[in-house]
């Protein structure tokens, strides 16, 4: 299979505090690695450090072979290959619904106007969205702006998505909804990287799931291993607590 | 009331006195309106360079420039930086005076005008600026088409406040030699030596102009916290 990402000894720290310590894996073309364990255990950080929206402070990330921590690389470019979507949406919310869509495939991909209103249109539809087109993002509820956000970032076609608990800020019967697009996208094939508390999910849609603890990647393994016998003491811990 | 009128026929209708007044409120509302432009497109870049440096250290020398600046335009009085203008650096007295208070009063009113930009630059929420970025825009594009858009809505009625100060501010502009409305009630007076009346007639127009852009700002808040409202 295809490496798509190469994450080799990555390092971040914050002042004094260790937030990632020394992590190496491999993210393939079509995996769904879903990220699990404590607060403060360093997956959204290292979630964040994949398209460098945090920098991190020693240790390499090869998105398709080239090395995105080199200070000589063009962020811009990789980042519109890497979609992301965040715990609270960060619509825009001075335009509309198809303005949030449109303005970054015309201003990066230089895509037509009409181009992109169609696009926008065709993923809104996927959605259930389009009669929503021309609102304002604070007219949504939070699951139809989730929805939002994540075709905002297909509007781009990415080559992976990195997911930052995107149902967290989430009222609880507004989640199975986005977890719906998620699921589609994974039928697809899209690679995904999902920091989620949403053991559900992971258990039924990641081929990864991973244990971030401390920094590090604890344990990981295929979902059926991960929930049904971890040889790891504190996921077995931390899955008592959550399931 | 007999000395009511008189009193306005002498300082008002009497050789058509009334035109220093008019001259005068129209040279004060060209000045207030264009070092009011001025202030805003050098306020925001001004706002732009400093905050670019707080979010990413980058623009270090620039930053130190603005924020010399800064403390310096704020720190000393505006009649004294008229004067430095009229009398020491635009020397050649081809100059129109106009020309020199707008410049003036829009490089003031530029320091002001940066801190208000820049407070409502921070008051964006940094996601947003994540959000532009994680797209694959560019920093500028994300400044241009993302947050200064919605900062310039945070910070509208504060813009408007300083339009309403600058107004005032622009009577020390008779100091070079510009005849604005309180010059004109000046020269009124010197040839009427009625103090009373041209000195009230200039306050009442400051006060009339005030409370009118005043009332328009209020009904701007109004509409700015409606649209918040109704858009959730």
């Amino acid at each position: 299979m295809e490496k798509l990402l190469e994450i080799k000894d990555l390092c971040k720290s914050f002042g004094d505090h260790l937030v990632l310590d020394t992590i190496t894996t491999d993210i393939y073309k079509g995996d769904v690695l879903c990220l699990v364990g404590p607060s403060g255990g360093g997956k959204s950080t290292f979630l964040r450090t994949l398209n460098l929206l945090e920098v991190p402070t020693s240790g390499k990330i090869y998105f398709e072979g080239t090395d995105i921590t080199d200070s000589k690389i063009n962020i811009d470019r990789i980042r519109k290959k890497i979609g992301m979507v965040f715990q609270h949406f960060n619509l825009f919310p001075h335009l509309t619904i198809l303005e949030n869509m449109t303005l970054a495939p015309k201003k990066v991909l230089n895509i037509s106007e009409s181009d992109a209103t169609n696009k926008a249109k065709e993923l809104l539809n996927r959605v259930g969205l389009i009669d929503k087109k021309d609102t304002y993002p604070n007219m949504l509820s939070g699951g139809q702006k989730q929805r939002v956000a994540i075709v905002r970032s297909l509007m781009m076609s990415p080559d992976v998505m990195l997911f930052d608990e995107p149902t967290s800020a989430l009222d609880p019967e507004m989640v199975g909804e986005v977890l719906d697009v998620m699921k589609e996208l994974a039928k697809e094939k899209m690679t995904m990287v999902v920091v989620t508390h949403e053991m559900g999910f992971a258990r039924e849609v990641a081929n990864r799931v991973a244990f971030l603890d401390e920094g590090k990647f604890a344990y990981e393994s295929s979902p059926d291993k991960f929930f049904k016998n971890p040889e790891n003491e504190r996921l077995q811990s931390f899955l008592s607590k959550v399931l | 009331m007999d000395k009511i009128i008189k009193a306005l026929q002498l300082n008002l209708i009497k050789d058509n006195r009334y035109i220093y007044i008019l001259d005068g409120l129209k040279n004060t509302m060209i000045i207030t309106l264009f070092a009011t432009i001025l202030g805003i497109v050098f306020g925001l870049i001004i706002a732009l360079i400093r905050t670019t440096y707080d979010n990413t250290k980058r623009l270090k020398i620039l930053n130190a420039i603005c924020q010399v600046y800064i403390t310096v335009i704020r720190g000393t009085p505006v009649v004294i930086q008229l004067m430095i203008l009229f009398f020491c650096i635009f020397t050649s007295r081809n100059t129109s005076g106009v020309m020199i208070a707008i410049i003036g009063f829009g490089l003031n009113s530029s320091a002001y005008v940066a801190e208000i930009f820049r407070s409502g630059l921070m008051s964006i929420d940094q996601g947003q600026m994540e959000a532009g970025r994680s797209l694959g825009m560019t920093y500028l594009d994300t400044m241009r088409f993302i947050i200064v858009p919605q900062a310039f809505k945070v910070v509208l009625p504060a813009l408007c406040n300083e339009f309403i100060v600058l107004i005032k501010e622009t009577s020390v502009a008779g100091y070079v030699a510009v005849q604005d409305l309180t010059k004109g009630g000046d020269i009124i007076r010197s040839r009427t030596y009625d103090a009373w009346t041209p000195l009230l007639i200039v306050a009442g127009i400051y006060l009339l102009l005030t409370c009118i852009f005043s009332a328009f700002v209020k009904k701007l808040e109004v509409k700015l916290r409606r649209n918040e409202r109704t858009a959730g």
